[in-house]
């Protein structure tokens, strides 16, 4: 029964994946008709309006598809490694984070190109992701930084104030400087429209070191859902497989951040979707995240470009909406203490 | 013999803690006044104390009578009845809700408010009263979610606390959008609003807003031995015999209509509805709910960050990017503290 609810929910993932891709080349400001787009994609000769449309079309999807796949697989991780239902980048503020270093970055380093950005991003998704645990689990007196403490109103917490701090910091660097308001505001919502092959191949490396890690971390990390003690008796070493999983994480969600912007919740969503269906196991929880990860994305984005007609609603804005309705279904069913 | 000295006990420890409160009272007013004081001296001119002192008893001296008049007594005015509005705001909730955390910022509905505002000044391009009225409208409408999503069977502040942050979460989605799409020309001016700025204040606005704050505050202040009650837990109030959900409704209302309606003056002046509260607490150490205590701190801060976010760097920051700096490190250290007391 659950291996045939697992297999036809797989079957369904993969199935909206193969819709959402010719969808997301045809829909948008001007749509181009199935039959064209069949066509086009051949190679024969369709309207020459089209060509232009249809390479800007498919960067996109392809950046829709991997930072999906990132997202998701950043949020699993994450979720994994603290036990923690609601861990996701977008609560723990390290969006805000990643955007506060870039913001300093345009400000102070007159930085410009997408290399510089990605550096930028990943060391303020780092800190704050260390700074927003840190804060959780610290325990005055009683030898420091305990897990256990982390429960999720401490972290949801940790990373709202983090997140507050972060946000203003960023007004402090940007209201005297009105060039980079007017950069930054696009930094500030997640968006694949502007994505380059350039900074696909850019963030590439760091996305696949972060996918293969995760990896890698499949059997240790299932054994660590058991508890710290159990894992430690069976020979897992707990902090390292911690450390790398974090690691992992901050580097799919740092790189992400750094060619979309900061696009929250879907590493939130989709992994408690794919739990509902398939169970506990991370071998089959870290490849379906990063696929529903990348379905999720793009029909999401396909749908900003429809209901924001002429122009778009950015997938970032039409994630948020999405996520906090099911941040809060998931937040009734937690236990968080009275 | 014995009952009579014990309630001599009493009242002597009642007279002493009235005492404390009236002596820290006195100080917090006299620190304000002090904070006002500066401000309507200093700013691009420095007048004497004697010229602010003539001008406000209405005597007409070229320039200063407009620099302080028209621009820097409604900026104290405004800046005092906000910090007073979500000090108290901010108090009311924590003592009811018994959870430092649950104030109106971290919750989300001065997020609310923010998000009307900005949708009304940007996309339906209104301003003045208009905007004042559809933010306040905000306000409630998100307050109104937060507590209708977080009924539940079992009651439970963090439940709330992280529903708040959810629909906060969704609102500056909201926020971000419309600043996404606003014309280049008018983005400075809606990122200061949104960082909470008393810049634009008007003598005009004074009335109305004061209006507002003296009747609410009232409200909360006729409810105060309901909010001591409140204060003691869930069950202890119904055994006590009293009608927690009506005083409780009543007391949200008021504090939500406080702060969704200064937000609509000022923007959100973030922390300060969270710092008052404790810092009034931590104070006075007397069991008082510490209602007036906790806005004459609030003005304090408020006042105080003005006069830093002026003078202190070589840019003029707006006053609520100073309190966002003050509070941030308040709120972690308060959530270190929570850690240590329950582990």
């Amino acid at each position: 029964m659950k291996q045939k609810k697992a297999a036809g929910f797989i079957g369904i993932s993969i199935l909206l994946l193969l819709m959402a891709v010719p969808l997301s080349f045809a829909v948008g400001a001007r749509s181009i008709p199935l039959s064209d787009l069949l066509q086009a994609l051949m190679g024969k000769d369709v309207n020459p309006l089209y060509l232009p449309i249809l390479q800007k079309r498919i960067v996109r999807t392809v950046l829709g598809l991997i930072a999906g796949c990132a997202l998701g697989t950043a949020g699993c991780l994450m979720q994994s490694i603290t036990r923690n239902p609601i861990a996701d980048p977008s609560i723990l503020g390290v969006n805000t984070g990643a955007s506060f270093f870039v913001v300093c970055g345009i400000a102070f380093f007159s930085i410009n190109t997408t290399a510089e950005y990605i550096w930028f991003a990943l060391a303020g998704a780092t800190v704050t992701a260390l700074l927003v645990f840190g804060i959780a689990s610290f325990v005055p007196g009683k030898g420091g930084v305990n897990y256990h403490s982390a429960n999720p109103i401490r972290l949801a917490l940790s990373g709202a104030a983090v997140s507050t701090a972060f946000s203003s910091l960023i007004s402090t660097v940007m209201l005297p400087r009105t060039n980079v308001m007017q950069v930054f505001r696009f930094w500030q919502t997640g968006s694949i429209a502007s994505g380059t092959w350039n900074g696909i191949f850019m963030v590439a490396p760091f996305l696949a070191a972060g996918l293969i890690l995760a990896v890698f971390l499949i059997p240790s990390l299932n054994v660590l859902t058991l508890g710290d003690d159990t894992a430690l008796g069976l020979g897992v070493n707990v902090t390292r497989t911690r450390a790398l999983g974090a690691l992992a994480g901050v580097l799919l969600c740092g790189a992400t951040t750094a060619v979309a912007g900061p696009i929250g919740f879907v590493g939130l969503m989709i992994p408690h979707l794919v739990r509902l269906f398939c169970g506990n196991d991370l071998k089959l929880q870290i490849p379906l995240s990063a696929l529903d990860g990348a379905v999720l994305l793009l029909l999401a984005d396909v749908a900003g470009r429809l209901l924001g007609r002429p122009g778009e609603l950015e997938v970032g804005i039409l994630t948020a909406f999405i996520g906090a309705p099911v941040f809060i279904l998931i937040v009734r069913r937690a236990k968080v203490g009275k | 013999m014995n009952t009579v000295q014990t309630t001599g006990i009493t009242a002597r420890g009642q007279k002493m803690r009235q005492h404390r409160e009236n002596l820290f009272f006195m100080l917090l007013f006299i620190l304000w006044c002090a904070l006002s004081g500066f401000l309507l001296i200093y700013g691009n001119q420095v007048y004497s104390v004697g010229t602010v002192i003539r001008v406000l008893l209405g005597e007409q001296i070229k320039g200063a009578t407009y620099a302080v008049m028209t621009i820097r007594v409604p900026r104290v005015l405004v800046g005092t009845l906000a910090g007073f509005a979500f000090g108290i705001a901010g108090n009311t909730f924590q003592k009811i809700l018994r959870n430092s955390l649950a104030s109106p910022d971290v919750m989300g509905i001065t997020s609310g408010a923010s998000a009307a505002a900005v949708f009304a000044m940007m996309v339906l391009n209104l301003s003045g009263l208009a905007v004042s009225a559809i933010a306040l409208f905000g306000g409630m409408l998100a307050a109104g979610a937060i507590l209708l999503i977080s009924r539940q069977r079992v009651f439970s502040v963090n439940k709330m606390i992280l529903t708040g942050i959810g629909i906060q979460a969704m609102l500056q989605a909201v926020i971000n959008y419309i600043i996404l799409k606003t014309s280049d020309y008018n983005i400075a001016d809606a990122l200061r609003w949104l960082s909470g700025s008393l810049n634009g204040a008007r003598m005009s606005d004074v009335s109305l807003f004061g209006v507002i704050v003296v009747v609410c505050v009232a409200v909360i202040c006729a409810l105060d031995r309901e909010i001591q009650i409140l204060a003691l837990g869930e069950e202890l109030p119904i055994t006590l015999g009293m009608n927690t959900g009506k005083a409780r409704m009543l007391l949200i209302f008021s504090a939500v209509f406080l702060c969704a309606g200064t937000t609509a003056v000022t923007g959100p002046l973030s922390s300060v509805a969270f710092m008052s509260g404790p810092i009034a607490a931590r104070m006075l150490k007397t069991g008082s709910t510490g209602t007036l205590h906790a806005g004459v701190i609030g003005a304090v801060l408020v006042l105080f960050s003005e006069a830093i976010g002026q003078f202190a760097f070589a840019t003029r920051y707006p006053v609520g990017v100073i309190t966002g700096i003050i509070g941030a490190p308040y709120l972690l250290y308060l959530l270190i503290r929570m850690n240590s007391k329950n582990a």
